[in-house]
Parts: structure tokens; sequence; C-alpha cells
């Protein structure tokens, strides 16, 4: 329901209630005050006429009695008049048809004047005025037709109708302009709310209250409306701004990416061939001339050769390292315990006799790139393995700890350890803790295991002691980049 | 000259020298063409520096860093000829990227080999070759001379 109505409707009904009730309660209290004032008006009146027929009555001239009482009620209120007997016989009345009885039988004879109310048979009202006992032994009765009162009562009755009904229908007229007047402002508002409501458009009609208040309320929502599409604006500049900036720095990083890419690939072709030159040649040197060289000659071309290999060997992990980098990434849930087991298997085929015991939980699994991490675990167990060489009863174990969403895995070894002092150089490419005619090695082996975790979010850190083993503990952060 | 001919495309001489020595060290005694860049290779393949007696080789051994022309130009245009189109054609590179290795076969590469820093894996490699593209397979009849 609209709210015009509602007013409307609710302040019809208030009023009408209003002047139903003053109307009603005026009405009642005015009738009954009349009828009283109008029995005080016959009980004097009866006084009057009784001291004024005393004569008639004490020469009992009932003639000149009736004919006094039929000019008193000409111009009258009057209906009929009655003299009774004190024994309740008719004396002398106005009625063409003589006393009713039944008035007769009412009025009970007394001294005393008194007023009451009573119906004829033909169901007429009549006030009777009984006066009190006149010299020649009557009664003077006096009627009233009730409707001579009524009269006045329904006039009276008649006129607060009409000032009720007048009353109600301003009153309606009232409500109609006092809901119209006050909804007309609720109608402003609510146009202004919809007209500034659209933050995209920023020429609004211009929106007038007449009451202050009201005007008040539109022009800060129309401030608020404002401030609202300054900061939308505002948001959408820094937006496009961070998008544009999110471009730049992806379009450097692609540059740059392409770059080591082209780096990389011009290391793979040109910096392997000038070795592969000097490898040859030298061997070269040591078949074709053989019994010109003496023993450090020919010691010193196997130097050459050596050293040949192994930088042929650091470049390939180089490139190695840098493809990791480069790769894509395919996250997949990865059985890392048959990797392991795979690796071992491996690694026990390669030297048979060497006899380690690995330990290997079973069935953990990892949401990981298959490729990079079985890198990583080849890594670490192909570590643990070269640096359990010189134990006794080596043993290789692999597991996990922690909970589910932060599974720690670890790869643990008994063999050569390191110092704790040094674990910040573990990770470090080219960094290596061992000499190389102990152990074999690049140094870029964990480098590139750290790189890999990396890329999957996760981090890698290891624990140990010199000659007591290590134990490497890496996480996969759920493959974030 | 009944002999099989193999085309070496080569443009590093240190390579050439060690690849030539490799052969020569596996018993291989094919005589070798070498091409130093990709438009030797082409130029020799269809004709151009032979003259009449154009002699097809048995064998192609093919860089793929090449000046002028590359590897895969040339393993193109080896493929794209009828006269060579079953030639067997082996990519002897430094590089093992993988983009190399799928676009070598790709382009119809017969063998991929990468070229080992370690010499005496070279001339393994190479004496391996030999044995297999020369003696052990069987080339389609076109290519028979």
């Amino acid at each position: 329901m609209r709210l015009q109505k509602i007013v409307f409707l609710s302040m019809v009904l208030l009023l009408t209630l209003m002047t139903v009730a003053i109307g009603g309660s005026y009405v009642l209290f005015t009738v009954s005050n009349n009828r009283e004032q109008q029995k005080d008006l016959f009980k004097t009146r009866a006084m009057v006429l009784l001291d004024a027929a005393e004569r008639q009555v004490l020469w009992d001239d009932r003639m000149a009695m009736k004919q006094f009482l039929v000019n008193e009620i000409k111009g009258s209120d009057l209906l009929d008049y009655a003299f009774v007997t004190v024994d309740g016989m008719p004396y002398v009345s106005t009625f063409s048809k003589g006393i009713p009885v039944t008035l007769l039988q009412q009025s009970a004879a007394s001294d005393q004047p008194s007023v009451w109310e009573f119906q004829d048979t033909a169901g007429r009202v009549f006030y009777d005025i009984r006066s009190g006992r006149s010299p020649g032994g009557t009664v003077l009765h006096l009627g009233l037709k009730r409707r001579a009162i009524d009269r006045q009562n329904r006039n009276l009755i008649v006129a607060i109708v009409v000032i009720s009904l007048v009353t109600t229908a301003a009153g309606i007229l009232l409500a109609v302009v006092l809901a119209r007047r006050a909804t007309r402002e609720i109608g402003v508002l609510a146009d202004a709310l919809r007209s500034y409501r659209d933050l995209n458009c920023n020429e609004a009609p211009a929106i007038f209250a007449t009451s202050s208040d009201v005007e008040e309320l539109v022009q800060s929502f129309k401030l608020l409306t404002e401030q609202r599409r300054l900061a939308a604006e505002e948001i959408q500049i820094l937006n496009m701004e961070l998008e544009q900036r999110v471009k730049d720095r992806t379009s450097q990083l692609e540059a740059a990416n392409e770059e080591l890419d082209a780096f990389a690939y011009s290391v793979s072709h040109d910096l392997r061939a000038p070795l592969r030159g000097i490898d040859g040649f030298s061997l070269a040197l040591l078949e074709d001339y053989e019994d010109k060289l003496d023993a450090q000659g020919k010691d010193y071309l196997h130097r050459i050769r050596n050293a040949c290999v192994r930088m042929g060997r650091l470049i390939d992990d180089l490139l190695g390292l840098s493809r990791i980098t480069r790769g894509e990434m395919h996250l997949e849930a990865v059985n890392l315990s048959d990797m392991v087991r795979n690796i071992a298997e491996e690694l026990q085929r390669s030297e048979e006799i060497r006899g380690v015991e690995f330990q290997i939980s079973p069935t953990v699994v990892a949401d990981a790139d298959p490729v990079l991490i079985r890198t990583v675990l080849e890594n670490l167990v192909g570590n643990a393995w070269k640096f359990t060489r010189r134990t006794d009863r080596p043993r290789i174990e692999f597991g996990v700890t922690g909970d589910i969403g932060s599974m720690v895995y670890f790869v643990r070894d008994n063999g050569a350890g390191f110092n704790m002092e040094y674990v910040d150089r573990l990770f470090s490419a080219f960094q290596r803790l061992h000499k190389s005619d102990e152990f074999e090695g690049t140094g870029i082996g964990l480098a590139s295991v750290q790189r890999i975790i990396h890329r999957h979010g996760g981090r890698i850190w290891a624990e140990g002691a010199e000659g007591e083993g290590a134990t490497f503990y890496f996480t996969l952060g759920g493959g974030a980049q | 000259m009944n002999r099989k001919l193999i085309l070496l495309v080569e443009d590093n001489p240190d390579d050439e020298a060690l690849t030539l020595r490799a052969l020569k060290n596996s018993n291989i005694a094919n005589e070798v063409v070498v091409a130093r860049d990709g438009t030797e290779a082409i130029d020799f393949l269809f004709g151009t520096t032979q003259g009449d007696s154009c002699r097809l080789p048995e064998l192609v051994l093919l860089d793929l860093n090449l000046p002028k022309v590359n590897g895969f130009e040339v393993l193109k245009r080896i493929r794209a000829d009828s006269r060579t189109h079953t030639l067997p054609v082996v990519i002897l590179t430094t590089s093992d990227e993988d983009r190399d290795l799928v676009e070598g076969y790709k382009l119809g590469a017969n063998s991929y080999v990468r070229k080992p820093v370690d010499f005496e894996e070279f001339r393994k490699a190479v004496k391996t070759l030999g044995m297999y593209w020369l003696v052990l397979n069987l080339a389609p009849p076109s290519n028979r001379i």
C-alpha cells in the first residue's frame, strides 16, 4: 500500500472516531439534560396553572375551567391537561376522548408534586406532572407529548449530525491535503535517490524539496553519491594503472626469460664446441705423438682432458639449472615412494656391491611436476648414496612428517654429513663442502633442487653433523609459483 | 667409383677435423665431402657444383648451427626435393635442447646425435653411426648407386 493511502486512511479513521465520540457524548448529555429541564419547567407551570384554576375549582365551574385549559394549550408545547379527583376519577380534561384509563390507573394519589413519564394505549408518551391537592379536592395532571420534547432533541441531534458530517468532510479533505503534502516530500526523496543512485550518470537532474529537512537529506545523498562516484573513478584509474604495471612487468619478465633462453641456447651450442676441440686434439696428440711425449707431457694432456670433461659436465649442469627455471610446470598427484624406490633400484644396479639399506615410507603422494620432482629426489637420494660411500652399514631413509596440508618430506642418510656452520652454502650453485677427490660433483645439484622446490612454492632445509649423516627436509606448498 | 659417399655439413674446422679423424679411426673409409655452410650443402646436393655427374651421398651428417642457411633449412630442402626425399639425414650437433630435437624430427631427420665433449665418446658415437647407416641399414632403392 502506498504511503499516501496509509496516511490518508489512518487520518480519516481517527477523525471519524473522534467526531462520533464527541458528537455522541454531547447528544446524550444534552438530551438527558433537556429532559430534566423540561420536567422542571412543567412542574413550575403546573403550580402556576393550579393557582390560576383555583377559583374555578372552588366554584366547580367545569365549563369555564375546560375553556381556560383549551386556551392555555394553544400556542404551547403542552398536549393535554387532565384534572383528576383525589379518588382517581376524571374531573376536567382536554383529552377529546376522555382521560386514558392507563393514565388514571397510574396517577396514584399523592399530596406532593411529582413528574413521571408514561405511555398511553396509543403508544404516546406523556409526561405527567401532578400537582398537589387543590382546595376543591382535585389533583392536577398535566400531559405533554414526548414528541414535543423530542422535536427539540431531534433538532439538536440533526444539528450535531450535520456539524459532524461537515467536520468529517472537512477532516477528510484535510487528510487528503496532508497526506499529499507529507508524501510529496517522500516522493521527492525517492526521486532524488533514484536519480542520484546511478554512479555512472554524473548529470542527474536537480531535484528540490519544499521542506528543509528533506532538502538536506536530498543534498546529503547527492553529496554521498558524488563522493562514491569519485571514489569509484579513482579505483578504476588505479586498477588500470595496476593492470598496465602488471602488463609492463610481465613483458619485462618475458623479455628477460627470452634473453635467458637465448643465452642458454647459445651456451649449449657455442661453449661446448671449443671444449670438444681441446679434448679431441689433446687425445690426438696423445695417440699420434706418443713417442715424442715424455711422461710429464702425457700427464699434462691427461689433465687438460679431465678439465675439459669436467667443464663439459659443468655446462650441462648449468643448462639443466636454467631449464628448471624456464620450463612450464604441470602439477599432478605423484607417488614419491614409487619414485624413490625406482631411483634406489637404479643406484643399486649401478653399484651392487655397496649394499646400502633403503628404508622408504610406503605411499607418500604429493602434488608436483613429475619430471621436476624426480630431479629433486634423484639429487637428494643420489647425494645420500654418494656421501655414504665411506660409511659402514650405510642407510638411506625417505619419509614424511607433519600433518596433511603441511607435509614435510625428508631424505636422511648416515653418511659423511656436514658442518652446520656451512649450512647456508649448501644450496648455492658451485658451492661444495667436500673436496672433489673425496666426493665428486659440480655443486649444481642442490641449487637445482632448491630452485625446483621454490617453483613449487615449497621450502627446503637441511640438518646434519660431520661424520653423522645429513637430513634434507622439503615442503611442496601447493604448487604456487 | 662405387664407394658410398658421406656428406658432412660442418662449419667449425675443428669439429670437421675431429669428425674426419673419428671416421678414420673407426675404419670408415668412405669418401667424405665437407660442406662448410648450408648453401654449400644445398649446392652440392642439387647439382650446381658437380656438373653432370650428380652423385647423391649415402648419408648426410648435418650440423644445425650453420652460417647463411642453417641446418633445419637444409633439411627442409632435402625433404622437399623428390631426388633426396628419402635420403638418410643424421643431425650431428652440439645442442641437446628439446626444441632442436623436436624440430629436427618434425622436419624428417632420421636420427639425432649429440656430439659429446669427450673425444673418445665422440669417436664411439661416430663409429656406431657409420656402422649403422653405412653397413647395417638398407637405404631405399632410389638412393642406391
